[in-house]
Order: C-alpha cells, then structure tokens, then sequence
C-alpha cells in the first residue's frame, strides 16, 4: 500500500530539540522502506524566519524527488507571504501554503491573515493550517467560509481540539481534518472518518518531530476498513494535491 | 527481534471526560493480546477524575477477576488529606503494586503540603508511585519535592517538550523512572540510554490503552535502534524490577 507523508518537518522542533535532529537522508530511508511516495516537508525555521526558512527548504527539496514542500506563510508579515507565493506556489514542488497558529495572535481570521488567503485564491493551492487554542480552531473555520474556493487542510495540536474539530468543521466541507499521531486518542480516527466521510480525513507521520512508526501504528491499531486505509494514508492526500 | 512478552506500566478502564465512550476492559484485554501484552497495570478512571476511593475499589474488583492480565494500580489523591494516608496503608496491605498521582487532572500543584506527607507514608510503605507531568517545571518541582523519599518515582506523562527537564532530573538522581508513552519523537530512547546513567534500565513501557492506541507507544520502541536486551529491559524487565524493590 503506497503512502504520501502529508506533514513533514525539516530542522530543529521542539519536538526534537532534546535529541539529535533527523537528517533528510534518514527521511529518504523511511520512504523506501515504508513505499511512502512524496513526503510534504514545512520548515519549522520559517516560523521565526519567514524568508530564510523557506528558502532554505526550497534547496533541500532538489536532493530527493519524493520530497515536496509546504510553503509557510504568517499573517503578521502579509507582503512577504505573498512575495514568497509569488516565487515558489507556481512550482510543481510546492503543495501549498502552511499556517501555524501557535497562539491567539496568530490566528488568521485577522486583517493580515485575509491579505495572504485572499492573494492564494490565484494559486489553486491548499493551505495547511495547525490549531492549538479554541480561537484559533475557530479562525479557520471563519476564514474556510470566507474563502470557500480555497481548500483548508485542519491541524489540531492538541487532544482536545482533535477531537472538538470533528464536529466544528462538519459543515464546512473545504476543510479536511489532518491527524496528528501525537494528539489522537484511540476511536477518534474512526469517528472522524464516521462524521466527516471517509475524504475528508488525512494522515501524516511529522517525521521530523515523531518517529514514524508511531503514525503508522495508529493505523495499524484502528478500526477501519482497508479501503478506508487507503483513502487516509494515499487516495486523500494524492487528490489534493493534485487539485 | 521477536516480540518479547511486555508488561505494560499503565492502563485505564472507565469513564474519560471529553472522550465518546467508556474505556472498556473487553477493549483493553483484546488490544494486550493483539500486541502481545502479557500483563498490565490497570487504574480505574474514576479514581482520577471523581472519588480515589471508589476507583480503587473498582480496580481490585477488576484485577481480581482477570488476576492473569492485571495488577491494580492505585490513585491516592492528597485533596483528601489525612484520610489518603489511611488509604495508601489500606491499599498496600491489599496488594496495590503501584499509586499514581494526576496532580493537573485533579487541580493540585505537586509543591503542595498534603502530597508531600503523602510521599513521605507511600515511602514509608515502600510502594513506588508515578505522577504524571503535564507542564515545563514540574519535574523540577517533583524533584526538589522528594529529596526525602527512595522508593522509585516514575515519571508519567513526559513529552517530547519536556525531555530535557526529565533528562536532568534523572541525571541528578536514580531513583527516578521514566515512561514512554508519549515519547515519540526518534532517537529519545537511544538519547536516554547514552546521556543518562543506566538509562535503559529506568525506562517503563507504558502505553494508557485503551485511550490511547496501543501500537502508538510500542511500535518507536520495537523499531529503535536499543539492542534486543534493551528493549525485553523498557518492555517488561524494568517494571518487574521495580515492582519488587
């Protein structure tokens, strides 16, 4: 069964920061040995270093052709988000864009985070978007209805709002529920699968922050068919990306 | 490696707020046996989340009926201060293998006078206990906490976030413990094994099925780089050994 990685984390996270860093190298490895057939890579550099990050990313997705890259854009710097856009969303290595909402003050339902979807639209482009607060759940769902053209990949950073976002998002049906190995208590896989259809889920690994084998043990251990295996770790990811 | 029989250090059955259903033991029992768990200790959720002294009953009475798969594992909760220390001795006498401790989940603050009176009887009992961590400084605090107690302490609940702190922690004193269950980010077990002393040997396999999928917490254990002995050490010699201290 072939996989696509969704969410992939190249550099130091906080994840990590206590252990030695996975190396690219090691990513390739992985995805030979699981069939894993492109990797989506955000760079957690691009957090604090919007430019610097991404391009940095940009260099080492050339070493692999199975490594893609999410862009990673922030609502408080709009002019150099869509600058960014403008130079990497029209190549083929590039997914889409990636929000992280670390906090409140980052949610994107705000006057910057407008600017920078609004100038998506012309890109045919997901965007990822993590949520770690109750407003920040609730901002994606503003802005997935604000833009329904855009296509709005959820991430939840937390067991409770992994849980809360299933039923948040159910009628918005432009946004998709990104799992998070780390923040999905068991049955909530099945129940997001039950409620939001078997389309609308995804799976990712975080390589880079966890070891893979954790992800994939969660799907080993969860209750759906193996049709509904497909759709979550291939048919999903493969469909949006190539949207 | 073949799987080695495992011993899993914490698991739960009963009502989980925010969760759809009960955590069942039919449920528990049958993920064990999927991945081959031989035995596990067992909490009632109740004894967590609404009277310590109701779950522990509960855990008995389910330990007792599956007495080939379970050890019951205690909750003692220091807000019922004094009669927890009356409750620790009783569960002891009754064959409680281990006493947990939620102080986030139960609203109390590990530098907080009634746990330290409650460590200092569970030391006295010889018992271990395990507390769970939830934030940046707890395992500071439950260090400078318990510079007078001996029995093992095992830290739950470590993140990734947090492994630096646990790292330090146990550096500065062996009596502590760590368990696995959400320490998935690669190469935490081969860093633990090299940076701290006898590393693999205070690392305990615990899973929190089934809240949690089982496979989640074992699966980066049986793919690490630790060596065959290490592992058989995280996924059941550990425990043993520290149960019979």
């Amino acid at each position: 069964m072939p996989f696509i990685d969704l969410q992939c984390h190249y550099g130091v996270t906080p994840e990590t920061i206590a252990v030695r860093p996975s190396q690219l190298a090691e990513a390739a490895v992985y995805a030979d040995k699981f069939g894993v057939e492109q990797l989506c890579f955000s760079s957690r550099e691009a957090v604090s270093d919007l430019v610097g990050g991404n391009n940095r990313l940009a260099e080492k997705l050339a070493q692999d052709k199975r490594f893609r890259g999410w862009l990673t854009l922030s609502p408080h710097q709009p002019e150099q988000s869509q600058e960014l856009a403008r130079k990497y969303l029209v190549k083929p290595n590039w997914v889409g864009a990636r929000f992280e909402q670390n906090g409140d003050a980052d949610a994107i339902d705000g006057a910057g985070g407008h600017e920078v979807l609004n100038a998506l639209r012309r890109y045919s482009r997901p965007a990822l978007v993590t949520a770690s607060t109750p407003a920040t759940l609730a901002a994606v769902i503003t802005v997935a209805k604000d833009f329904h053209s855009l296509r709005f990949v959820l991430s939840p950073q937390s067991d409770s709002l992994t849980s809360n976002a299933i039923s948040a998002i159910k009628e918005n049906v432009n946004i998709s529920l990104l799992l998070n190995v780390a923040y999905t208590q068991r049955g909530v896989l099945e129940r997001a699968m039950e409620v939001l259809g078997d389309r609308r889920v995804m799976w990712a690994s975080d390589w880079g922050s966890y070891h893979p084998a954790a992800a994939l043990g969660m799907i080993k251990d969860s209750a759906i068919t193996t049709a509904q295996r497909e759709r979550l770790t291939y048919r999903n990811a493969k469909e949006l990306l190539s949207q | 490696m073949a799987a080695p029989a495992i011993l899993d250090a914490c698991t739960l059955f009963g009502p989980w707020p925010r969760h759809a259903t009960d955590l069942s033991v039919d449920d528990l029992l049958q993920g064990m046996t999927q991945n081959n768990v031989t035995r596990s200790l067992v909490t009632a959720t109740s004894g967590i989340f609404y009277d310590y002294r109701q779950g522990n009953s509960e855990t008995l009475a389910v330990a007792k009926a599956n007495a080939a798969h379970f050890f019951p594992v205690a909750t003692l909760d220091p807000r019922a201060f004094p009669e927890c220390l009356e409750e620790a001795q009783t569960r002891a006498a009754e064959g409680f293998r281990l006493f947990r401790f939620f102080p986030e989940r139960q609203g109390w603050p590990i530098r907080y006078a009634p746990f330290r009176e409650l460590l200092q009887k569970c030391d006295s009992l010889g018992v271990p206990v395990a507390v769970e961590i939830s934030r940046p400084g707890d395992c500071t605090e439950l260090a400078d906490a318990t510079t007078f107690t001996r029995a093992p302490l095992l830290l739950a609940g470590v993140k990734p976030v947090h492994l630096a702190e646990a790292l330090a922690v146990m550096r500065a004193d062996t009596k502590f413990y760590l368990e696995t269950t959400h320490l998935l980010a690669p190469g935490t077990f081969e860093t633990i094994r090299d940076t701290i002393p006898s590393g693999a040997e205070r690392l305990v396999f615990a899973s929190y099925a089934p809240l949690r999928y089982l496979s989640v917490a074992l699966a980066p254990i049986l793919t690490s780089t630790l060596s065959n002995e290490h592992k058989s050490a995280v996924l059941g010699d550990n425990l043993k050994r520290l149960l019979t201290k």
